[in-house]
């Protein structure tokens, strides 16, 4: 059985629309007005027990929508969905037991409790036995350095020590399943990498399932094998990072280190490789690795000016990432 | 694990969140000083008003001044210990969009807020102390003799006060569906004004209105308690009023929770 199970989803909100002014307000308390918009639409998507899954999409397209209604906060409109063999919405609190949540900018911990009393008090609702509690609190203080917050009331904490300390939170009770909403959000590198460590090391060890959620691409890579597209509320994409890191990934870039003050004329190219800028004595090239080789477009420019140097540079998911939303995969 | 062992745990879960809120409370002290000035004038304007109103009688609606002012005094002093702030809770909760992260608890919504509520009532009582001292030494308002009407105090006040948080939490209810109360509260606190009695004892009003205003939630927060420790009402009314009280939670707890089942269902949480 699928950990999660997704079946023609769909979530359609009904937003009031209101003319400008007071008039507009005063209007609107008689005639009021309604738009339909479809946030999520008609997903499918399933889950194996202890996958890592990155699911991206751009601002409003959905992706925070579906993970409500994975939790159970937000009811469908429509569809099918199964988390743990039960119906998130309907068995809200028994679906509540068995996941673990992160919204990157909120958070569920107590504003005026030091977070040593916050994490007992999420103990004592997961019924967690104090000694195992204990054992865990003291592992999860060292892995995401927790030791010096254990007294700080969370209003005092910074953004990347809510961050680690909401992370211990969220996994404590050891949830079979986890939802990450933008977990890395304005956090530094290196917190960031503390925290992808610390994922990658709970689900090796528990086997959780996580569906992650995240604008940073770095997260994605790190973490996840496989990845969910969203745009516009319709599933894109669904299918292994390695895929689309080949089928979109065959432009390579190489960049030139020239001797002379720039081009005199112009620069003689192989086909499917063109010049994406100059400036002074630096040259940048894109080229399409089906159509010539890095070794043609290196003799070709170093048969008509100096090289210094050049390097060659692999294609980043932020680049693939912005073609599939430019249309790529239609 | 046998029956009592868990609901041990159910309760020691439950009263956590309610002992938070008593922390919270405190951390919070400088409303205490300003609802203590704010009871103390009320206490000097309405006992002028009182005085004035029996100048040339010795009863009226059946009560003496001594018990009236006694009633008014102690409405004064107790105001609102026994309140539920749930429905400004879930109202800002979900205008700010952070009642999601409440609902991903494995817990009873409602009930996590009823204990959270009755906690605090023992910090409105322990806290009214001060102007309830000032009440009778300053304004010579008395207290009863019989230790009966403490009892009806006692547990038509926590009993008034599961009513009320019942009734506020349907109130919150209706955020769910136009995110903001502001408007309703208005609208509420004009009819507490008047049906909780903690401006007038219920007795002032014509026969009508003190049927339809004793059956109100507020009523049966305010008035009921206070009255029996006010004198106004016998101790020996108890069974009556804790029976009117438990039908008024029945009733209300189960429409509560049929409203929130329903409100759940069209949350619309702000900010994505």
């Amino acid at each position: 059985m699928p950990a999660i199970e997704v079946l023609n989803l769909e979530k359609v909100f009904s937003i009031p629309q209101r003319d400008p002014g007071l008039a507009g307000a005063f209007k609107g308390l008689f005639q009021p007005r309604y738009t339909k918009k479809v946030a999520v639409d008609k997903i499918s998507f399933s889950l194996e027990a202890g996958e890592v899954v990155g699911y991206i999409g751009v601002n409003g397209a959905g992706k925070s929508t579906t993970i409500k209604m994975l939790t159970g906060i937000l009811s469908p409109s429509s569809g099918h969905v199964r988390v743990l063999g039960r119906d998130p919405h309907k068995e809200r609190v028994a679906n509540a037991r068995d996941i673990g949540v992160v919204f990157g900018q909120r958070t569920q911990l107590w504003w005026d409790l030091a977070l040593r009393e916050s994490l007992w008090l999420v103990a004592k609702i997961y019924e967690i036995p104090k000694v195992k509690f204990v054992a865990l609190l003291e592992e999860f203080a060292h892995v995401l350095e927790l030791e010096e917050l254990l007294s700080k009331p969370i209003r005092t904490m910074s953004l990347g020590q809510k961050m680690r300390s909401e992370l211990a939170a969220t996994l404590i009770h050891s949830p079979r399943v986890v939802y990450l909403d933008e977990p890395t959000i304005g956090l530094d590198v290196l917190v960031k990498e503390r925290i992808r460590g610390f994922l990658k090391t709970q689900n090796k060890q528990n086997g959780t399932t996580v569906l992650l959620t995240t604008h940073d691409l770095g997260d994605i890579e790190e973490l996840c094998s496989r990845v969910l597209i969203i745009d516009s509320g319709k599933l894109i994409y669904d299918g292994a990072l390695e895929t689309i890191k080949q089928r979109f990934g065959t432009h390579r870039t190489m960049k030139f280190e020239l001797a002379g003050a720039g081009l005199a004329s112009p620069l003689h190219l192989p086909d499917g490789a063109e010049i994406t800028s100059q400036e002074g004595s630096s040259l940048e090239l894109r080229f399409d690795r089906v159509r010539c080789s890095a070794s043609q477009i290196a003799s070709s420019v170093m048969s008509q000016l100096e090289v210094l140097d050049f390097s060659i540079g692999e294609p980043d998911l932020t680049s693939i990432i912005k073609q599939i939303y430019a249309g790529g995969l239609s | 694990m046998t029956q009592s062992l868990k609901f041990m745990r159910f309760l020691s879960i439950y009263t956590s969140f309610g002992l938070l809120e008593i922390q919270r409370i405190f951390q919070y002290n400088a409303w205490f000083w300003v609802e203590l000035g704010r009871g103390i004038i009320a206490m000097i304007i309405m006992t002028a008003f009182w005085k004035a109103i029996y100048a040339d009688q010795t009863q009226l609606a059946g009560l003496t001044l001594t018990t009236t002012l006694s009633y008014v005094i102690l409405a004064r002093a107790l105001n609102a210990a026994n309140a539920s702030s749930v429905y400004w809770w879930i109202a800002q909760h979900i205008s700010k969009g952070e009642l999601e992260l409440q609902l991903l608890r494995p817990l009873d919504f409602q009930l996590l807020h009823l204990f959270r509520d009755a906690m605090s009532w023992f910090v409105g009582l322990l806290r009214s102390l001060p102007a309830l001292l000032v009440g009778f030494i300053v304004f010579s308002a008395q207290l009863p003799t019989d230790f009966m009407a403490y009892m009806a105090f006692f547990i038509t006040f926590f009993l008034g006060g599961i009513v009320m948080f019942f009734f506020e939490f349907m109130l919150g209810c209706i955020a769910f569906y136009t995110t903001e109360v502001w408007g309703l509260s208005v609208l509420r606190e004009g009819i507490a004004l008047f049906f909780s009695g903690a401006y007038i004892p219920l007795n002032f009003l014509p026969e009508t209105f003190r049927v339809i205003a004793s059956a109100t939630p507020f009523a049966q927060a305010t008035y009921v308690p206070i009255s029996f420790l006010a004198g106004v009402q016998n101790p020996a009314n108890l069974g009556n009023a804790i029976l009117s009280q438990l039908i008024s939670i029945l009733v209300i707890a189960i429409l509560s929770r049929w409203i929130f089942s329903k409100a759940v269902q069209v949350l619309t949480v702000q900010g994505g």
